[in-house]
C-alpha cells in the first residue's frame, strides 16, 4: 500500500485544528499540527509534508511571515499552501497570493470545498495558483 | 445732525463759519489750534472737519497730516481753507490727505454745498467700508465653517476606518466559532463520529443553515463598513453568468432545503459574457434569494433565472418568490439599511436588514440597476443588470456610473512581452486587477495586452503608475517561482469627463483597435 500523504495543519484554534484532523484522516491523509507560525515553521522544516494548511491571523508569526519564510528555503518553497483565514481584507488574500499560496479559502468553510481543494494541491503540486477554488 | 468742525486761529473766522453752517443745519464744533481741533476730533468724531491753513504752532497741513495718521480720525472728510493766493498750500493739504478747500472770503453757499459733498461721500465711503467689513466677517465665516467642514469630514474618514477596523475585528470573531461549529456539525453530519439516523442529520442541517446566515449577515456588515470607509475593492472582469451560479448555488440549494422552498434555476443557453466582480455579483444573487426564501412559505417556489437584453447590451439576472409580497408604499424602502416592513410577522427574526441594502450598492457598483416588482400576496421578482463584456459598448455605462469625486480619466496602455506564456500572462492581469481601484476598469485588449482607465481627480494618473511599479518590484522580491515580467505602460492621453467624454471614447475604440490580434 502506498504511504500516506502527510497533511501539516497550522491554526492557533485547537478546535479547528482537531476538526480538520478528523476530516482528513477521514478522507486518507496523515495529518501533523502546530499552533502558531513558529511551530508551524519547524514542523514543515522538518517534516517536509506534502502540503500546508495554513491560517494568517496567529500568535508570534503570522502566516503571511510564515509563507515568506518557506518561499525563502529550498527544501519549503515547493511546498503547496492552501491558506484559511476569517479574515477576508481583499488586500491580506492578494498578500497571500502573490506570496505563493495555492488557495484562500474564507473561514467559515464548507469542509467538501476544502478536502477538495487539499486534494488538487497534493496531486497536482506544481499547478499555477487560482484564486477561487 | 451732521456735526461740522471749525478750526481757526481767528474767533471771527470760526463765528463766521459757525452762522452759516448752523443756517443750513449743521452741529456746529470749534476749535482755535491744530492741537485742540485734533483733541474735539478724538471725542466727538465730527463728519466733517474744516480746518484753517494759516495757524501758529501746529498749521493745518501738519495737524491734517496727524489726522490722517489716526486710524481712529482718517476716514473724516477735511477741507482746507485758505486765503487766495496759497495755491501751493493747497497742493501740499490735499497731499496730506485733505478732501477739499475753500478759499476765503467765504461764499456761504459754497462752503455749505462742500460741506455736503464732503458729507455725501463720507457716508458713501462709510456704507462702503461697512459693506467691506461684512463681506469680510462673511468670508471669514465661510472660512471658519469650510476649516469646520475640512475637519468633520477629516474625522467622518477617521472614524469610518475605526468603524471598519472593528467590524474587521468583529468579522474576525465571529467567523472562528462559525468555522469551528459548522466544521463539527458536519463531521457529526457525515457520520464520521458514529453512525446518525436521518432525523439527527436535519437537525444538523439546520445547524449548518443558519450558520451559513450568520456567516452571511457578517459579510453584510463587513462590506457596508468597508463601502462607508472607502475600502471596498473591486475586480472586474469578463465572467461567465454559469459560473457565477454554479459557484453559489451548494450554498443556496441546501438553503432552499432547509427551508422546504423549491428553488428553481432557468438560465437560458445564449448568456453572453459578463464584465463584472464575480464574487460581488455571486453575493447578490446569494443575499437576492436568501431574501426570496425567507418571505416564502413551506412549499413556496423561488425560482433564480438570467436572461440577456441585446438591446441594452446587459443580461438581467432575477430572483421570482410567490410569497408576501411587498406593498407599493414599502417598496422604496426596502432597499434602505436596517429596514424591515413593518408589519411583517417574521421580520424580528430576519437578520439586521443589510442584505437588499448591500446588494443595491454591490449592483451599482458593477455598472448595473436593481429593480423589483411586486404585488401584496402573490410575491415578488427582484432583478438587476449586468452588463456584457463588450468594451465599446461599456465606456459610456462606466462614464454614467462615473461619481467617485474625479474630474478627469486616463487611458493606459500595458502591455508585457508578447512572448510571455499564457499562464505568467494571467498572473500579471491578476496582478495588475488587484491593483485596480473602485473607479478603474482593466480590459484584455489582446495577449500580453490591456487597456487600464484610471479615473484621477488632478488629471494625473502618474501616482498610480508609480504605484503599480512599486508594487510589481514588491510582488517580484516575494515571489517563489518566476518573475512577473516587466509591465510597459503608455499613457494614451487624459480628458476632462465633463466635457472631453467623447474624445475619450474615440481614444479608446482607437487604442482597442490597435490591439485587436490580426490573426484573431
Amino acid at each position: 500500500m502506498a504511504e500516506k500523504r502527510r497533511i501539516l495543519i497550522v491554526d492557533d484554534d485547537r478546535e479547528i485544528v482537531r476538526g480538520l484532523a478528523i476530516r482528513l484522516r477521514a478522507a486518507g491523509y496523515e495529518t501533523l499540527s502546530a499552533h502558531d507560525g513558529e511551530e508551524g515553521l519547524a514542523a514543515a522544516i522538518a517534516e517536509h509534508p506534502d502540503a500546508i494548511v495554513l491560517d494568517i491571523r496567529m500568535p508570534r508569526t503570522d502566516g503571511l511571515a510564515v509563507l515568506a519564510k518557506l518561499r525563502e528555503r529550498e527544501d519549503t518553497k515547493a511546498i503547496p499552501v492552501v491558506v484559511i483565514s476569517a479574515n477576508v481584507v481583499e488586500n491580506t488574500r492578494a498578500k497571500a497570493l502573490e506570496l505563493g499560496a495555492r488557495y484562500f479559502v474564507v473561514k467559515p468553510f464548507q469542509a467538501t470545498t476544502l478536502i477538495s481543494t487539499i486534494e488538487s494541491v497534493v496531486a497536482e503540486p506544481s499547478a499555477i495558483s487560482n484564486e477561487q477554488p | 445732525m451732521i456735526k461740522v468742525l471749525v478750526v481757526d486761529d481767528v474767533a471771527d473766522n470760526v463765528k463766521l463759519l459757525s452762522y452759516d453752517l448752523a443756517d443750513q443745519g449743521y452741529d456746529v464744533l470749534a476749535a482755535y489750534s491744530g492741537r485742540q481741533a485734533l483733541e474735539i476730533a478724538n471725542a466727538r468724531h465730527p463728519d466733517v472737519i474744516l480746518l484753517d491753513i494759516m495757524m501758529p504752532e501746529m498749521d493745518g497741513i501738519e495737524t491734517c497730516r496727524r489726522l490722517k495718521d489716526d486710524p481712529e480720525l482718517r476716514t473724516i472728510p477735511v477741507i482746507m481753507v485758505s486765503a487766495k493766493n496759497q495755491d501751493e498750500d493747497v497742493v501740499q493739504g490735499l497731499d496730506a490727505g485733505a478732501h477739499d478747500y475753500v478759499t476765503k472770503p467765504f461764499d456761504a453757499r459754497i462752503v455749505a454745498a462742500r460741506v455736503r459733498a464732503a458729507v455725501r461721500v463720507k457716508q458713501a465711503d462709510d456704507e462702503n467700508r461697512q459693506l467691506l467689513e461684512e463681506v469680510k466677517a462673511a468670508n471669514a465665516e465661510l472660512d471658519a465653517i469650510k476649516n469646520l467642514l475640512e475637519e468633520k469630514n477629516r474625522c467622518l474618514s477617521e472614524l469610518n476606518k475605526m468603524a471598519y477596523q472593528f467590524v474587521d475585528n468583529v468579522s474576525h470573531e465571529f467567523r472562528t466559532p462559525l468555522t469551528v461549529i459548522k466544521e463539527f456539525a458536519s463531521i457529526i453530519h457525515d457520520g464520521l463520529a458514529g453512525q446518525v439516523n436521518n432525523e439527527q442529520r436535519e437537525y444538523l442541517d439546520i445547524v449548518g443553515n443558519r450558520v451559513d446566515d450568520l456567516a452571511i449577515m457578517v459579510d453584510d456588515m463587513l462590506d457596508i463598513s468597508k463601502l462607508e470607509a472607502g475600502m471596498l475593492g473591486i475586480a472586474r472582469r469578463e465572467c461567465s453568468v454559469y459560473d457565477i451560479i454554479e459557484h453559489v448555488r451548494t450554498t443556496l440549494d441546501r438553503k432552499a432545503v432547509a427551508g422546504k422552498i423549491n428553488l428553481n434555476i432557468e438560465t437560458g443557453a445564449d448568456l453572453p459574457n459578463i464584465y463584472c466582480d464575480r464574487e460581488k455579483i455571486g453575493r447578490v444573487i446569494i443575499n437576492l434569494v436568501v431574501n426570496a426564501l425567507k418571505f416564502s412559505d413551506e412549499g413556496g417556489e423561488v425560482t433564480l433565472w438570467a436572461r440577456r437584453d441585446t438591446n441594452n447590451a446587459q443580461v438581467v439576472i432575477g430572483v421570482t418568490d410567490n410569497g408576501s409580497g411587498i406593498a407599493p408604499e414599502n417598496v422604496r424602502a426596502i432597499f434602505e439599511r436596517f429596514r424591515q416592513i413593518e408589519g411583517n410577522a417574521r421580520a424580528s427574526t430576519k437578520g439586521f436588514g443589510l442584505g437588499l441594502n448591500i446588494a443595491n450598492e454591490l449592483v451599482h457598483l458593477n455598472f448595473g440597476e436593481i429593480n423589483v416588482e411586486s404585488e401584496l400576496g402573490k410575491g415578488s421578482t427582484f432583478s438587476f443588470t449586468v452588463p456584457i463584456h463588450d468594451p465599446v459598448k461599456l465606456i459610456p455605462r462606466y462614464l454614467e456610473h462615473f461619481r467617485n469625486g474625479s474630474t478627469h480619466v486616463s487611458l493606459l496602455s500595458v502591455s508585457i512581452d508578447p512572448a510571455t506564456e499564457a499562464s505568467l500572462a494571467a498572473e500579471t492581469e491578476q496582478f495588475i486587477q488587484r491593483r485596480v481601484r473602485r473607479g478603474d476598469l482593466l480590459f484584455r485588449a489582446a495577449h500580453g495586452r490591456w487597456l487600464l482607465v484610471v479615473a484621477t481627480s488632478q488629471g494625473n494618473p502618474d501616482e498610480i503608475i508609480d504605484q503599480l511599479r512599486d508594487n510589481q518590484r514588491e510582488a517580484n522580491r516575494n515571489r517563489p517561482g518566476e518573475a512577473l515580467p516587466d509591465i510597459d505602460l503608455q499613457v494614451v492621453g487624459t480628458w476632462r469627463v465633463s466635457d472631453e467624454s467623447g474624445e475619450f471614447i474615440r481614444q479608446f475604440e482607437a487604442a482597442l483597435q490597435t490591439a485587436e490580434p490580426i490573426n484573431g
